[in-house]
């Protein structure tokens, strides 16, 4: 699953269609209107397949509360369908992370995390919905909350 | 028995109090609160304490204030207190033992809840006026509450909950499943059932709104059963595992709807079990919430979900996508032993004083009511009577009182005439008890009478005891084609016994099967909750959009305005964004799409608009009207004052009903130097027959061209609400008190026919859906799933014009309903919404001003 969040005022521009064949899940988070350019998503009561719409009405700039909200709305399909999890926003290219750690993410100086990843075990986990919420209500940078993240998931 | 001092040191631990209050005798922060004039740190307060201040008759806690000025508290905190210890030294008689529980009560959440009978916040959420009081919960309670009564505790809610037989495992997941009462009728044995299914995979927590019979039922199956009228502000304060780990619920019937709060609330999915027709579901915000916030309706049959497409199509659900059926049961062609039926016609033989062993028997079964069509069932009777005597009527079930004059004074008397219960009659009736099985055992065939009924339990034990049945035509889910392919029911047409009475006549008898014949199995398929927990969990998986944040609109729908709940009431307007249903516009710009995207004839000429405000002498102002129906007078001399648009109109005609409240309103305007010309007009037809009227024959409009219409917006609902409502109102149409606002020039354009203010709330065509068809065919085109946009409250502007093709739309003697009407779905309420429909049929725009700051609720 892969989670492309356009944050405030950003409207994201045509996204390859190849992103619907790399990923089983496309999770279109922003503002209002930020993905019509995009035309991959669902129209309004669209049930099943594989284009989601987190539509944001406040701005919602951390990247771990999106997961926080992806982890609560999907928590049944990512148990059922056992993938791993992706962010980045609509205008970065993929990062590729180095090794195989089950929580990676990258990180500016001032704590604000522009891309991360979860092993399919960590985004499968009923966990992660609680952990997610948990640390989202405490004060700390995003990358401060993936590394508890990843501290908490590497204790279990 | 352990120590109160080290009873006192594990709580204070707890609450992490331990190093500032050591001993509960003294509170250093009461101590400062109440002698401002002793300074100094704690240290030095319980210094002062002990070396002077007892002894000057200080206070060292609020217990020993409060113990002083009211000594009657102890008898009320002694019942308060729950913890063994604590409750040990209480009736050793220990001195401090209330002292201490006090205080430690006093320490709130949540140690106040875990030692006694009392919480503070609770308290506090049930009882706004102590909270905005500023009052201590606790002393409110003891010193008063405890005294006057009808202030309920925890103590109230803990008997509310009943310990289940069942053990809570954290490893299954937990179900709330909400019944409305636990009384042995239909849908709470539906509900007993699911709880009974449920608990062999899941925790099952237990909520009704009512007690009943049926509780020592569930108990045996679940962890826990709560009798609570009000969950959404007791439930947060149940402290069983099983109630604070719900991962899904059950609302077994649209009467739970008080269930929808909290479960909105705590952002617990559910789905809900919907067995009753809209027909007869009052009032409608329960079935309209329903159908807002549940995840999946899930109807019991096509039938009743037939009946709810109106409310469904009022919020904008999808049915096909969050709706689905499930009967409570599948029907099963059984039969019974021929030793079976001959032995329970030998009981029911005894039980009523005729011989009926070779009796043709129709059975009926249920409440005794116009519902059940308990008396059709009887003129089916006396139908029979000459047709076949030997065709006896027998009916089981409770309901008669012949002292009920909405039914039983007039049914008792129906009986008596036809010689009910008498040895030689055919018409018998049981009251309900064991005779039910032998009833079904014996008799022939079922004739359901009902005049509305979903899928009533007693057929399926009919059919699968050998019956078959007979009922109408549109009036039971058993009408349905998915049982039409079965030769045990036999439908006939609506309401018509005679025609029933031939169909159970052309029926064959029940015939025993020999005696080593099996009964009836089950049809071995998913069973109900096992059914709609995968239809839950299937919808749930689905959902694709997702709204997030909080909307431009805030206005309460389950919650309230305060600003505590601002969380909820975001939660509330995300769930209902998620699924594209509607109560709220989200924002203007929301309503503005929405109407642009239709293709409908009324949309395409709705215009969605900012106000603004012009001056009263502003060139674009044309002539104007300005029509006040004023029934109640009381706000009628304020509004004269607040708005300029008054003085500005060429006349101003006030519709009211008595003489005296006419020369009252002429003296407000005269007083104000406004010249008020009044009719008097019988109270009919609210605000808008009296205005309607000013437009028909010898009616008062002459030759004005534009008339405002506003009225004196009184109504049983009115609150402080209805007050702010009306000066929203008023505010968008007239302006202020020193300037007019843009509807008066919008009013003027000549493509303009009406302008009305923009509502925040989604309001649909609600019961007035049921007069559409009626009008139809004197549009040109369909009337649109929805309104989207009328002048909701009935206040706006509009040209004569579009007035008289109003009134022309019913006729001048239309003949009118008078008072009392309904609270919606008469003809008045269609006319509100039809405004925009009449301006379209003329070419005319309706243009809706949106005015940001004006506050709506």
């Amino acid at each position: 699953m892969l989670i492309l969040h356009a944050k405030a005022s950003q409207q994201a521009q045509a996204l390859s269609a190849e992103l619907l064949k790399e990923n089983d899940f496309l999770v279109l988070a922003g503002p209002v209107g930020a993905f019509d350019a995009t035309a991959l998503h669902p129209g309004p009561g669209r049930v099943g397949g594989t284009v989601l719409r987190f539509t944001h009405l406040t701005p919602r700039p951390s990247a771990f509360q999106v997961l926080a909200d992806c982890a609560c709305l999907c928590q049944r399909l990512l148990a059922e369908h056992l993938c791993a999890l992706r962010y980045r926003q609509p205008q970065d290219e993929q990062t590729a992370f180095s090794g195989d750690a089950p929580v990676a993410w990258s990180a500016q100086a001032d704590g604000t995390v522009t891309a991360f990843r979860l092993a399919p075990i960590i985004a499968s986990s009923p966990l992660l919905m609680s952990l997610s919420r948990d640390l989202c209500g405490r004060s700390m940078s995003d990358d401060r909350r993936f590394a508890f993240l990843a501290a908490a998931f590497a204790g279990a | 028995m352990p120590q109160l001092n080290d009873i006192w040191t594990a709580i204070a631990g707890r609450a992490g109090i331990a190093d500032r209050r050591p001993d509960f005798r003294f509170d250093p922060a009461f101590y400062a609160r109440t002698y401002p004039e002793i300074d100094g740190d704690d240290a030095a307060l319980l210094r002062h304490f002990v070396d002077c201040g007892k002894a000057e008759g200080r206070n060292g806690t609020y217990y020993s204030l409060l113990r002083r000025q009211a000594p009657h508290i102890d008898g009320a905190l002694d019942r308060l207190v729950t913890d063994p210890g604590i409750r040990a030294a209480i009736d050793a008689g220990h001195p401090d033992a209330l002292h201490l529980a006090f205080e430690a009560i006093l320490l709130g959440a949540p140690v106040d809840a875990a030692i006694s009978d009392f919480s503070m916040s609770a308290y506090l959420e049930w009882y706004p006026d102590i909270e905005a009081a500023g009052m201590n919960p606790l002393m409110h309670y003891l010193r008063f509450g405890s005294v006057e009564g009808g202030r309920r505790t925890l103590a109230d809610l803990r008997k509310g909950l009943h310990r289940g037989q069942q053990v809570f495992r954290p490893e299954l997941p937990t179900v709330l499943i909400c019944v409305h009462e636990m009384s042995r009728t239909g849908a709470p044995v539906v509900g007993r059932d699911l709880v009974r299914e449920a608990s062999r995979t899941h925790n099952v927590a237990v909520a009704a709104l009512r007690g009943g019979d049926l509780l020592d039922q569930f108990l045996p199956h679940c962890c826990g059963a709560l009798v609570t009228q009000n969950p959404l502000r007791e439930m947060p304060y149940l402290n069983a595992d099983v109630f604070r780990r719900i991962d899904h619920a059950i609302l077994n019937s649209v009467e739970c709807a008080p269930f929808i709060h909290p479960l909105v609330a705590q952002q617990v999915p559910f789905a809900a079990y919907i067995h009753e027709y809209s027909d007869y579901t009052f009032p409608s915000w329960k079935s309209l919430y329903m159908a807002a916030f549940a995840d999946l309706l899930i109807f019991s049959s096509e039938h009743v979900r037939d009946s709810w497409q109106g409310r469904l199509a009022d919020v904008d659900f999808d049915t096909a996508t969050d709706s689905t059926i499930i009967p409570q049961h599948p029907l099963i062609d059984g039969q019974v032993t021929e030793r079976r039926r001959v032995e329970a016609r030998r009981r029911i033989s005894a039980a009523l004083g005729r011989d009926l062993a070779d009796a043709r028997i129709v059975c009926g079964a249920g409440h005794v009511q116009w519902r059940k069509g308990t008396d059709i069932f009887v003129q089916a009777a006396q139908i029979c009577a000459d047709a076949d005597p030997d065709t006896v009527f027998v009916w089981i079930g409770d309901g008669r009182n012949h002292q009920d004059m909405g039914f039983g004074v007039w049914f008792d008397y129906h009986l008596r005439q036809v010689g009910a219960n008498r040895p030689d009659g055919n018409l018998f009736m049981l009251p309900a008890g064991p005779l039910y099985l032998d009833v079904m055992d014996a008799a022939d065939s079922m004739f359901l009478s009902s005049r509305l009924d979903p899928l009533p339990n007693v057929v399926f034990d009919a059919v699968r005891r050998g019956q078959t049945m007979v009922c109408f035509d549109g009036a039971t889910g058993f009408a349905d084609d998915r049982y039409r392919g079965s030769d045990r029911i036999t439908r006939t047409p609506y309401a018509d016994p005679a025609a029933a009475v031939r169909a159970l006549l052309a029926l064959p008898r029940k015939t025993g099967t020999p005696d080593q014949d099996q009964p009836a199995a089950d049809d071995g398929g998913p069973r109900l909750f096992h059914r709609m927990r995968s239809a839950l969990h299937d919808r749930l998986v689905q959902q694709r959009n997702f709204v997030l944040g909080e909307s431009r609109i805030d206005i309460p729908l389950l919650f309230t305005k305060s600003e505590a709940d601002r969380p909820l009431r975001r939660q509330e307007r995300e769930k209902l964004f998620r699924y594209g249903r509607r109560l709220l516009w989200r924002d203007v710009d929301d309503a503005r799409t929405t109407v642009a995207a239709s293709d409908n004839w009324v949309h395409r000429r709705l215009r969605l608009e900012e106000y603004r405000a012009i001056a009263p002498d502003d060139a674009g102002v044309a002539d104007f009207a300005i029509h006040v129906h004023a029934f109640y007078i009381d706000d009628l001399d304020d509004d004269l004052r607040d708005q300029a648009a008054f003085a500005r109109a060429s006349r101003i005609v006030v519709t009211t009903d008595t003489e005296a409240k006419a020369d009252r309103i002429r003296q407000m305007g005269a007083d104000r130097g406004l010249t008020i010309q009044t009719q008097l007009v019988p109270n009919q037809g609210r605000d808008i027959l009296p205005f309607l009227r000013l437009f028909g024959r010898d009616g008062l409009a002459g030759d004005d061209r534009i008339w405002c219409h506003l009225h004196q917006k009184k109504s049983v609902q009115t609150t402080s609400h209805g007050d702010v409502w009306r000066r929203f109102l008023h505010r968008i149409l007239l302006g202020d008190q020193d300037m007019l606002s843009w509807a008066v020039c919008r009013i003027a354009d000549p493509d303009v026919g009406l302008v009305a203010p923009f509502e925040p709330h989604f309001v649909p065509w609600d019961d007035s859906r049921r007069l559409l068809a009626g009008i139809a065919d004197r549009f040109p085109g369909p009337m649109p799933q929805n309104p989207l946009l009328f002048p909701v409250g009935n206040m706006f502007w509009t040209k004569a014009d579009v007035a008289r093709q109003m009134l022309d739309l019913f006729g001048e003697d239309h003949p009118w309903p008078n008072e009392p009407i309904p609270t919606d779905g008469t003809e008045y309420h269609l006319i509100e919404r039809l405004w925009p429909a009449i301006a379209a049929r003329m070419g005319l725009d309706s243009v809706f001003l949106h005015k940001d700051d004006e506050e709506r609720v």
